[in-house]
């Protein structure tokens, strides 16, 4: 994402330019929607927590430091606001069936036959893993944050993250011998 | 360990956060270690599986359903000017949201819950700049009506015949002195004095009856003008902010439409552009595949037909040389 054009945005914002929120809300509404989905693994869930993150970065953007990334701060809010219903709804651990996956083997006819199950045997394991391990996978593979980035979403240092990170994959990889990987 | 070190090479190589050298000590590896190549492959596939995840889409109307929570007024600069809040990224909710017991745990009202939003009890801050505001409103409506009670009831408003003769006790007992015997002489002129005091009285009384009338008169029509005015500055405050919002809404709407809209089309644009292109290299692919098959059958049977005909060119001539030279030989023998 356009860093400078987010600042440009926020501080059309401040200003009270309700077009440059929309904007943001454009912009970060699919990322923040994933992001959510994939730690709350429920579509009605992600969808609620997309809303609440918006607003509570409407109503609190006087806490938001400008010398940070935009995406980053908003992130934040995400991932809180979805470990946050999860401790509330004693929802952490794994899903064991009746998980709404998004995308399928059958979307997709022109994948090659070993991708899509791969890729369907990857959203599985996902659906399956602590949500610690879930968090980091999901900050680094599917929003693309770096090693600094998610450490400032999660408040941890860039060596813990590597270590989370690590664990996480191999964790991963357990449950995905049977694809040779 | 030096598995494990291997692998975290790999793994920041992967991710794009490996130094120059690290990249280079990554590559000598792989070059003299076909374990490691191995292993390397395996965290690439499992890099490639997590990359071909397909994203989840938002539901739509979701730009829309967030700008209708926004209050027009959101961003009003005295939410911004807060002494006490404190300058961070991250705001100190977040930070007791990471707290392990759930008591700790903040309370997160969902957007579906009624009641309207941005006025939670969360939001102290903002709680306290509004609050102080409609403290201040409330405090000049009081004062305001106090002035007005305060006019009605000291005022002598409404003015009375039984209150206006009291009033003009005073003036009479000042008045009395000054008509004595001394100037007017006797009784009768005592008499005269009182009737003519009476009368004064009675002047004055009407004049006092006058000036409260207009006094009254006055205090009433400036309560009442500040009243309506109050009233109409209240009425086109209302009328302001709900047009604002209103347009405001309407302008969000419009551009969460078009946003969208455009979104959807550009989507569209290279989804149709991408199954183009497939579609072209498939049919490509095939046609090329066709093609080759077709030519090396022919080029095969054409190879075959010639190869058939020489073959029976040379047995022939073959034959027929050999034929020739029995034939001659024969004759010879003869």
């Amino acid at each position: 994402m356009d860093d400078d054009a987010d600042q440009v945005l926020v501080e059309r914002w401040r200003t009270g330019d309700r077009e440059a929120f929309a904007a943001l809300v454009i912009r970060y509404q699919r990322p923040i929607y994933n992001a959510a989905f994939w730690i709350v693994r429920k579509p009605e869930d992600a969808s609620d927590i997309a809303q609440t993150v918006f607003l509570r970065a409407a109503e609190r953007l006087d806490e938001y430091d400008v010398r940070y990334k935009f995406f980053s701060w908003i992130y934040r809010i995400a991932v809180n606001e979805s470990l946050n219903l999860l401790r509330r709804n004693g929802r952490e651990e794994a899903l064991d069936d009746d998980v709404d996956l998004p995308g399928s083997v059958r979307e997709e006819p022109e994948r090659r036959v070993a991708d899509a199950q791969l890729s369907t045997a990857v959203r599985m394991a996902l659906m399956q893993m602590s949500t610690s391990d879930r968090t980091v996978l999901v900050l680094r593979h599917f929003s693309e944050c770096s090693y600094q980035e998610i450490g400032q979403i999660l408040e941890l240092d860039e060596k813990t993250v590597k270590s989370r990170l690590y664990e996480a994959r191999q964790h991963l990889r357990d449950r995905l011998k049977d694809h040779m990987i | 360990m030096r598995h494990l070190k291997q692998t975290e090479l790999m793994y920041a190589v992967l991710d794009g956060e490996a130094t120059p050298g690290e990249g280079l000590e990554l590559e000598r590896l792989l070059a003299a270690d076909a374990v490691a190549r191995a292993q390397f492959e395996q965290l690439r596939r499992l890099f490639d599986g997590l990359a071909n995840v397909p994203k989840a889409f938002p539901p739509e109307g979701l730009v829309a359903s967030v700008m209708a929570k926004i209050p027009r007024d959101a961003t009003r600069p005295e939410r911004f000017d807060q002494p006490l809040s404190t300058s961070r990224v991250f705001g100190q909710e977040s930070k007791r949201a990471r707290g392990t017991s759930p008591g700790e745990s903040v309370t997160v009202r969902r957007v579906s819950q009624p009641g309207p939003y941005l006025r939670g009890t969360n939001m102290s801050e903002q709680q306290t700049a509004s609050t102080g505001k409609r403290k201040v409103w409330i405090g000049l409506g009081i004062a305001v009506a106090a002035l007005v009670l305060a006019l009605f009831y000291t005022g002598d408003f409404p003015p009375s015949g039984k209150d206006a003769v009291g009033t003009i006790v005073p003036a009479q007992r000042y008045q009395a002195p000054q008509n004595t015997g001394d100037v007017l002489g006797g009784s009768a002129g005592s008499q005269s004095t009182q009737a003519e005091a009476a009368t004064q009285g009675s002047a004055a009384n009407s004049a006092a009856n006058s000036a409260a009338d207009n006094a009254a008169s006055k205090a009433a029509d400036k309560a009442a003008d500040k009243a309506a005015d109050k009233a109409a500055d209240k009425a086109a405050d209302k009328a302001a902010d709900k047009a604002a919002d209103k347009a405001a809404d309407k302008a969000a709407d419009k551009a969460a439409d078009k946003a969208a809209d455009k979104a959807a089309d550009k989507a569209a644009d290279k989804a149709a552009s991408k199954a183009a292109d497939k579609a072209a290299d498939k049919a490509a692919d095939k046609a090329a595949d066709k093609a080759a098959s077709k030519a090396a059958d022919k080029a095969a049977s054409k190879a075959a037909d010639k190869a058939a005909d020489k073959a029976a060119s040379k047995a022939a001539d073959m034959a027929a040389s050999k034929a020739a030279d029995n034939a001659a030989n024969n004759a010879t023998n003869r």
